[in-house]
């Protein structure tokens, strides 16, 4: 009994952490732009095909790519892609728009992405070659009853780092500070020298990296399939407003929650229903804590 | 080369050759964008209207099927259990404006996709078999024809200014004597009415129903229509959902391709119409007929 809930608690903490990754990308986008970006899921779930087809071709030609390597390779294929998403997606519509229209061209832009995926990778279900996974066998964790495989360790291990990194990033350096001014106020950003298209470029790189780690770390731990973005996206999506939008330890507070009730109520409670809770929670916070647990430093009300 | 124009001419001809499937869908889907319109006519933004569709198909359906009602009272129950449904959802949920009312209200149909997986009187996941196929062309076009007249009507009336004020500027249109709160549930109340009767049209169109026909795909069809088409007149989002529909049949010649294609397309247009292709202006004489004049920027 106790042992199934601590192999839930870390399967939560597992999932959490993949679902922090995403989350923490709409929360850089929503804070930098003020906008929902709702083909971020499908930028997570190219970066796992970028891992995936890496891996494939380099095993056909001389063998196992280290997982760090292909982790790192599907933050810039992710990257890449998120970028050309801003490019195309938000930058033509100009700042003054209706909250609608980047809802509706990101939408677009997520169908293009799905059905580029189901044509290029085939729509079934893939999942990363077995001969990936042995390269850290052995590293099992065993603590009494309770055992961590070095899967689950690198996958806790790698959101985490990444968290942690990106936390630095935003606080400490030059580039970070710029990316808080511009969430703070665009407008005062630019008149204190910051290039705001440059950041919001930066913002949409960096984002999307995360997103396609996520992308990774999920497909190491389930499948991947052309579908996957959209629970991800949706997921993301219902942290960062559980977190507060903008707020990033929110969204890893929030994440680590979520990734946990998920597992439970697939536990504990009725499966079909899963998403359900998800939904209602999504709901409830809208509702009577419009800002979040943890407070949001933005305000995202601003009419239509 | 040729090929490629011999295709496009038949996607114009091919308006002439609708079948009465055809023209029933695209009717249905323009009576689901006048559902989503009738909130925005007082600015509220709201994606759940798959989840009042859904809502109006199974009511309609169980009155039909189980308890032999006539179909137009079972469209009018569907319409107003989904419009009482609107009601209730609206009151908490129109505290909130923009992005998040859209949010809450996506977030609702979800909710209701999830309780028709699990709701076994209606067949839970399986869903229901055996509707019966009362929906024709009178009903949806006569329906349609209603509405139209209704929204037609309603923007010159004491309500629709109401709307319209409320649509600009809450603060000042309460301050005009405005009752906002009831301006809004009235108008989300209306479009949850309107997704409801669309919703048992569907269903006796189909003549099978299943949670996941009224889904994420659907909900962002149905704010397509009325954002491609366009959100300030009521014959946007017709226009809306006549493209749509007609086109993602018509491109059937790009095969795998048409997807693509209409991603694009989407995108485009909101970059140079970001309103919508039928704007207030777009049917105006004096617009197309006055001098340009250099404007400020």
């Amino acid at each position: 009994m106790l042992a199934t809930f601590v192999q839930q608690v870390i399967n939560g903490l597992m999932l959490g952490g993949s679902y922090a990754l995403v989350a923490i990308g709409y929360t850089l986008i929503f804070g930098v732009l003020n906008l929902l970006h709702l083909a971020h899921g499908e930028v997570a779930m190219i970066g796992s095909y970028v891992g995936l087809t890496l891996v494939l071709t380099a095993m056909s030609q001389f063998g196992v790519l280290p997982i760090w390597l292909v982790l790192i390779a599907a933050m810039i294929g992710a990257g890449i892609v998120g970028i050309a998403v801003e490019l195309v997606a938000f930058r033509p519509l100009g700042r003054r728009q209706l909250h609608i229209t980047p809802l509706i061209t990101t939408i677009a832009v997520a169908f293009i992405l799905q059905e580029a995926a189901v044509k290029i990778f085939g729509s079934e279900q893939r999942s990363f070659p077995v001969q990936m996974f042995d390269q850290l066998k052995g590293h099992d964790l065993q603590l009494g009853i309770f055992r961590i495989t070095s899967v689950q360790m690198f996958i806790i291990g790698a959101s985490l780092a990444l968290m942690v990194g990106l936390y630095f990033f935003v606080e400490k350096t030059q580039m970070g500070k710029a990316m808080r001014a511009c969430a703070e106020n665009t407008t005062t950003a630019r008149l204190l020298g910051v290039n705001v298209h440059w950041i919001t470029v930066w913002t949409f790189g960096i984002a999307s990296a995360l997103a396609g780690a996520a992308g990774v770390l999920i497909g190491l731990a389930y499948n991947i399939t052309p579908l996957m973005g959209v629970g991800l996206g949706l997921k993301g999506l219902t942290i960062m407003l559980f977190g507060g939008s903008g707020n990033i330890v929110g969204a890893m507070v929030a994440a680590l929650i979520l990734g946990m009730i998920e597992t439970m109520s697939v536990a504990y409670l009725v499966p079909a229903w899963k998403d359900g809770f998800a939904f209602g929670i999504l709901i409830l916070i809208l509702l009577y804590k419009p800002t979040g647990l943890f407070g949001s430093r933005l305000q995202i009300e601003a009419g239509r | 080369m040729h090929a490629v124009i011999e295709s496009l001419a038949k996607v114009f001809t091919g308006i002439f050759s609708l079948g009465e499937a055809d023209l029933i869908t695209i009717g249905i889907n323009m009576i689901m964008g006048l559902s989503m319109f009738l909130p925005m006519t007082v600015g509220q933004l709201s994606f759940g209207q798959a989840g009042f569709m859904s809502i109006g198909a199974h009511i309609a359906v169980v009155l039909t099927l189980y308890a032999g009602v006539w179909f137009p009272i079972a469209l009018l129950a569907g319409g107003l259990g989904a419009g009482l449904i609107g009601f209730l959802v609206g009151v908490p949920v129109l505290r909130l404006r923009g992005l998040l009312l859209a949010l809450v209200t996506f977030a609702f149909a979800q909710v209701v996709e999830v309780f028709f997986l699990n709701f076994k009187p209606t067949g839970a996941a399986e869903g229901i078999r055996g509707i019966y196929p009362y929906t024709n062309l009178w009903y949806v076009y006569g329906i349609l024809a209603i509405l139209v007249v209704f929204l037609a009507r309603l923007r010159h009336s004491r309500t629709g200014r109401a709307f319209e004020a409320v649509k600009l500027d809450e603060v000042a249109a309460e301050a005009m004597g405005v009752n906002v709160t009831r301006a809004k549930l009235m108008a989300f109340s209306a479009g949850a009415f309107v997704a409801g009767i669309g919703g048992g049209l569907y269903a006796h169109f189909a003549v099978f129903i299943q949670y996941d026909n009224f889904d994420f795909k659907r909900g962002v069809d149905i704010a397509m229509y009325m954002v491609l088409g366009g959100m300030d007149v009521f014959y946007g989002p017709l226009l809306g959902a006549f493209i749509i529909t007609y086109l993602s049949t018509a491109l059937q010649f790009l095969a795998d391709w048409r997807w693509e294609v209409w991603g694009s397309i989407v995108i485009l247009v909101m970059i140079f119409r970001p309103q919508g292709i039928l704007g207030r202006d777009t049917l105006s004489a004096r617009r197309w007929f006055r001098r340009r004049q250099p404007t400020a920027a």
